[in-house]
């Protein structure tokens, strides 16, 4: 049952409207505990008006339908768009078979890190696998795609080295970086002119240390690609070294499932890749891969969530391994040309509808509002026509530009994805009308 | 009683300043000149900087403004004004 909007006050209004996350980031008093309350009043206040649409959990397999309960354990079944299983082989037999072998022959546990006995034959082979389908043979593995990014950037920069960093990368990445040196800049997002002007600055002063410029190669708030090849030629005009995150294209896109990297012929041309495979390969857990066997025992060693972490689960290794040979297959090109046709479908009945959608065609598809009150009030509209998305708020984007990140997979019908989209657009007129209440 | 604009805008520049002390925001701030035309773009708040002060302005003096109220271009003066019209009675 939500409570009423007349019986708040308009400061209250406000507040459930527009108070982020952020907002709480930095609580004073001496009380480390007590000062966790003035959070959870604000997740409470949205969550008694229906409007705090995170922490759900599956009731159900994840796939295009699916049934979740919120917060306040309401169920739900209905249309799965905030699941990124891109190609949905979270639930393809064969890597359920895979999964269950694994469990059987090596018990439910790694029981130990990786340069430990952590290891199985699986997650060598996947190690040996992953290579050959990136063009670079030597690679890392970790515990989460988190884990790669923050262990990949701590094991090879040194705080009298230097990072230069699109600004919109991943909190793993921006992380990573502040944990290895206190010499970071950012670049303007995809801006290879400014990254050239980073780069000059830096090298002005300091040729003696090293550079590393960090980017992704599909951003995934936005859908949007750079241009790998000029970020890696200017590199190597400034000595630096490229890491690109391939977390949300590999194996979704791209020749060969080769991602964004693939598609501009630059596939074992990059000089450090990090992923993760809780995207499109069905498992948690992560990699850092380069042309190098020095890289890989120095990430080894000096990454410290891998040499801290247990190795991936017996299951988890032969998991992605099973979703690895799937998405080099041919099944695994049909499984992409599904999920494309399903992403046009989504983009394509927004855009008759008015609205276009964020970036360019990819399993993300970001919905826009231009107004952060609207988005928020819309995301309750969208749970009671059944749709599932992400609410993407700021400070994930900036202040003004709230979004739906709606993920679509292999498994999802066009017409699902039209289906979503009508929903989607009678929850916004529904919307439309609350703001008129709430701003009063 | 209410703080008058004047006594808010001591509190917003005493707010920087023990926040900047305490490396929540820019450090040389502690001791920076801060005027009432001082714009929050000249202070270097970034987007994160602009949020952790009015997260405190609302944790220690109790007045909330919204993020979408400010722009990089407000004037700390400004600002003063905007939390004298957001009091409560």
């Amino acid at each position: 049952m939500q409570a009423s909007v007349s019986n708040l006050s308009a400061e209250d209004r406000e507040r459930i409207l527009t108070q982020s996350m952020a907002h709480f980031r930095n609580p004073s008093g001496s009380d480390l505990l007590q000062r966790t309350e003035r959070f959870y009043g604000f997740i409470q206040s949205r969550a008694q008006h229906g409007l705090w649409p995170y922490s759900r959990a599956l009731e159900a397999a994840t796939g295009p339908r699916t049934t979740i309960s919120d917060i306040s354990e309401a169920r739900r079944e209905g249309l799965n768009f905030a699941s990124q299983d891109y190609l949905g082989l979270c639930q393809h037999p064969s890597v359920i078979d895979a999964g269950i072998e694994a469990m059987h022959r090596y018990g439910a546990h790694s029981a130990g890190s990786g340069v430990l006995l952590g290891n199985t034959r699986l997650s060598l082979d996947l190690e040996q696998r992953l290579g050959e389908f990136l063009h670079m043979p030597h690679v890392t593995l970790y515990p989460t795609g988190w884990a790669a990014g923050y262990g990949a950037i701590a094991a090879l920069v040194r705080p009298r080295d230097h990072i230069v960093m699109d600004y919109l990368s991943h909190a793993c990445l921006q992380q990573g970086a502040q944990a290895a040196t206190p010499q970071i800049a950012q670049f303007k997002h995809n801006d290879i002119a400014d990254l050239r002007a980073k780069l000059s600055e830096i090298r002005a002063k300091d040729v003696r240390n090293g550079v590393m410029v960090i980017t992704e190669s599909l951003f995934s708030m936005d859908s949007d690609t750079p241009d790998v090849l000029a970020i890696q030629d200017t590199c190597r005009e400034f000595e630096a070294t490229l890491l690109v995150d391939v977390a949300h294209d590999l194996g979704a896109m791209g020749p060969g499932g080769g991602g964004a990297l693939a598609a501009q012929n630059l596939s074992g041309k990059v000089d450090l890749v990090m992923g993760s495979f809780s995207k499109t390969f069905a498992s948690n857990g992560g990699f850092l891969a380069s042309q190098s066997p020095a890289i890989k025992q120095f990430a080894k060693y000096f990454g410290n969530p891998h040499m801290f972490s247990n190795a991936l689960s017996p299951v988890q290794a032969a998991v992605v391994l099973k979703a690895v040979e799937i998405v080099r297959s041919a099944e695994g090109e049909t499984l992409r040309q599904r999920l494309l046709k399903s992403v046009g479908a989504l983009r394509q009945d927004f855009l008759s509808h008015g609205i276009s959608c964020y970036g360019s065609p990819s399993p993300i598809v970001p919905v826009p509002f231009h107004n952060d009150r609207l988005a928020r009030l819309c995301s309750r509209h969208i749970a009671e026509q059944n749709v599932f998305v992400n609410l993407v708020e700021y400070p994930a984007v900036p202040v003004g530009e709230a979004r739906l990140r709606m993920q679509v997979m292999a498994t999802h019908s066009p017409e699902q994805a039209c289906d979503a989209v009508r929903r989607i657009m009678l929850a916004r007129h529904e919307a439309e009308k609350d703001l008129s209440k709430w701003m009063t | 009683m209410r703080p008058d604009g004047a006594e808010l805008f001591d509190a917003v520049v005493a707010l920087i300043r023990d926040l900047a002390a305490n490396g929540i925001l820019p450090r040389d701030l502690a001791t920076a000149t801060i005027a009432h035309t001082s714009t929050l773009e000249s202070l270097a708040l970034d987007s994160m900087g602009k949020m952790d002060l009015l997260a405190a302005l609302d944790e220690r003096l109790g007045i909330y403004v919204a993020e979408d109220k400010i722009s990089p271009d407000m004037k700390l003066g400004e600002l003063a004004e905007l939390l004298f019209s957001r009091q409560r009675p």
